[in-house]
């Protein structure tokens, strides 16, 4: 067995075995499951953040993009990712850690009703589909590659494990297992720049370094599509069911909010290393003569320049992140469609005890899928099943699962973004009128210009493309501006049209709404 | 008003959880015992404004309370205004929030306040001006504007004082 495989075995079982053993503190109460009883330290929040930003996808992505394109089309995304984790904490970390929230389409039920609980959640849910499925991808590629199984039994492997440990342990595995993810991954990113740094020095070819602006600013080197990532990741995913559970997670309002500085800066620290490696990846490559011949730059690279223990390290570390990304997919995409979908509301101060009540002595969580369990864990726990399916099926069978993945997250700055931000910071104006036509109407812009530009983030639109003489590929990266600017004018202009006649949610500085109501108008 | 002589605080009428079709309400049900509860509740309070909410099942198109939770007024100017938060006290929907309109210058049913400011989907108005109720008025909140729905008592179908 190779030093790789050595690797990959050893990340899997140390993550199932933690997975494992922690899964016992879930003791048959959903909030324990979802949110980790609420309970999140600093380093823990930090860790889980950090590790679901880095995904499998945006790390091979980083990279792919950066050899082909220049530093900023790759770093984008680790930018943009680093800076939605530093948004969140700096305006959106205390105020729903605050309000005991268990998922974050409960925000939109709150502040404007079922309807528009419902409509967020088959927003975030269909995103969340895809962002599970394009991890699956990169794993099972991981797999074929270095495991030497197909690439179809390479992902039924990885979602099979992760759904076990998920299944079994919600936040509480995924958070411990993230830790272990994020240690593996920063000592893999140092030690892979390190080495390259000393061995084959950093050749930066012509024009794609980080210090050639152009890249954000010049739309003929694709600055419409490095800002758009930006754009797209830093707001967009301010919205990202996963992200705002691990600040729901915390302990404190201002745990939320230190973890997501810390993680903002883990996620540049870790991400941006991969960025400068892949610069210099062809040249290094070419030195060696070897050609990647259509595989993910990275892999060839870890394959044929650096020594196996290393290569195992990064590998098992992008292993990690794959199982971190899709484990969190699952259990907030399930949480989601149990809760604020199918309507499962559970009563937390009824909810089944903490302090043992489901577990035995041996701390066996012998309550999984029965009786002890309260119906949102039972639930959320099978519906993890078909949401994995869902991913393994899409992984599979549907080949553009990268245009999807950011198509999907776009549809999700336009639909869900606007509604959150205004929601909390002018809520005076904020109604539900207004929120519901701005996640229609910003979800139904980006659907339309998907259709009309032949190309979405550089990939070619193979899906459902309507030739036009208006729409060309120097459009592309525009519609995540266009669609996000009309959810805003619409919300504006139906809040003003609204505010009078239907009023707003007022909610509490803890997120109760209030009722404020009279027999005499005021003069 | 009421038939009942109950006289509760908080007064509950069982019945068992079934599954039905979710078709849009119409009516809302107050049994004369929970009737009964919201008006010796009201008639405690005048002049100060009382509400609270309605635990409620689903009979088709109507709404029929099984329960009555009276709320405290947490308002600054009770006579005049009925404040509260939605938390842990409130029953789970389907619940009607009703309050009572105290003052003989208001009006039986939703004053603007009323519209803008009750964020629930079924309000209930009880107009009390001189702490006995007078007059009953359900809304339900469309996606626009607030619908008026009938209010009964009971199986009897007989719909309550409404002005």
């Amino acid at each position: 067995m190779s030093v790789i495989l050595y690797g990959i075995v050893g990340i899997i079982v140390t993550m199932l075995g933690i997975g494992f053993y922690v899964a016992r503190k879930v003791k048959g109460d959903s909030v324990n499951y979802i949110v980790a009883g609420r309970g999140l330290i600093l380093p823990l929040a930090a860790a889980t953040l950090m590790a679901q930003s880095l995904d499998a996808n945006a790390t091979l992505g980083n990279t792919d993009l950066v050899a082909s394109f220049g530093f900023w089309a790759g770093a984008a995304l680790p930018v943009g990712l680093a800076t939605c984790l530093f948004l969140t904490g700096l305006f959106f970390a205390k105020p729903m850690n605050r309000m005991n929230l268990t998922t974050l389409p409960d925000f939109y039920r709150r502040k404007y009703g079922r309807t528009a609980e419902v409509l967020a959640s088959l927003i975030m849910s269909v995103a969340y589909a895809f962002l599970l499925a394009g991890n699956l991808v990169a794993g099972g590629f991981l797999f074929e590659i270095f495991v030497g199984t197909s690439f179809q039994v390479g992902v039924f492997v990885i979602a099979g494990l992760v759904l076990t440990y998920t299944v079994a342990g919600g936040l509480f595995s995924v958070a411990y297992t993230d830790l272990l993810q994020a240690g593996v991954a920063l000592v893999g990113s140092i030690g892979l720049i390190v080495f390259v740094v000393t061995q084959y020095g950093i050749t930066i070819p012509e024009g794609m370094g980080p210090t050639n602006l152009g890249q954000l600013t010049d739309p003929s080197q694709g600055a419409y599509i490095n800002l758009a990532t930006i754009v797209a990741l830093g707001l967009g995913d301010i919205v990202a069911i996963d992200f705002m559970e691990r600040v729901f997670a915390a302990d404190s309002p201002e745990t939320a909010r230190k973890a997501c500085f810390i993680g903002a800066a883990g996620t540049l620290i870790i991400g941006i290393p991969f960025s400068i490696v892949a610069l210099s990846a062809n040249p290094i490559l070419v030195s060696l003569g070897v050609e990647t011949g259509g595989q993910a730059i990275l892999y060839t690279l870890l394959q044929n320049a650096v020594p196996p223990w290393l290569a195992a390290l990064v590998i098992a570390g992008i292993l990690a992140a794959s199982f971190s990304t899709s484990d969190g997919a699952i259990l907030g995409t399930s949480a989601v469609i149990a809760r604020n979908i199918g309507n499962i509301r559970v009563d937390e101060s009824e909810a089944v005890a903490t302090d043992g009540g489901a577990a035995d002595d041996t701390g066996n969580d012998d309550s999984l899928l029965g009786t002890d369990s309260d119906k949102l864990l039972t639930v959320t726990r099978l519906m993890s099943i078909p949401i994995t399916l869902l991913g393994i099926f899409l992984a599979i069978r549907v080949s553009a699962t990268g245009m999807l993945l950011v198509l999907a997250f776009d549809i999700m700055l336009a639909g869900a973004f606007v509604p959150l931000v205004l929601g909390l910071y002018w809520p005076e104006m904020s109604t539900t009128p207004a929120a519901l036509a701005s996640m229609v109407g910003g979800s139904l812009t980006r659907l339309v210009l998907f259709v009309l530009v032949p190309t979405t983030y550089a990939y070619e639109n193979t899906l459902l493309y309507i030739n036009n003489d208006i729409f060309t590929a120097s459009f592309d990266g525009l519609p995540t501006f266009i669609a996000a600017g009309v959810s805003l004018v619409i919300f504006v202009a139906v809040a003003y049209a609204t505010k009078d006649s239907y009023g707003v949610r007022t909610l509490d500085r803890d997120g109760r709404r209030t009722i404020v109501a009279g027999g005499e108008d005021d003069e | 008003m009421c038939d009942s002589l109950t006289k509760r605080k908080d007064c509950h009428i069982g019945s068992p959880k079934i599954i039905v079709v979710p078709w849009p309400i119409r009516v809302i049900v107050v049994p004369p015992p929970i009737c009964a509860s919201i008006e010796s509740h009201i008639t405690t309070h005048h002049p100060e404004e009382a509400g609270g909410f309605l635990d409620c099942v689903r009979r088709g198109r109507r709404l029929r309370a099984t329960r009555h939770v009276p709320i405290v007024n947490d308002s600054a100017t009770p006579e005049r205004r009925f404040e509260t938060t939605v938390d842990g006290r409130a029953p789970p929907p389907p619940r009607v929030f009703y309050h009572s309109h105290t003052s003989p210058r208001s009006v039986s049913g939703l004053t603007q306040i009323d519209e803008r400011s009750i964020p629930e989907t079924f309000a209930l108005v009880v107009f009390a001006p001189h702490g006995n109720a007078l007059s009953y008025r359900g809304f339900k909140r469309g996606l626009l504007n607030w619908q008026e729905l009938r209010i009964e008592a009971d199986q009897t179908a007989k719909q309550l004082p409404r002005l």
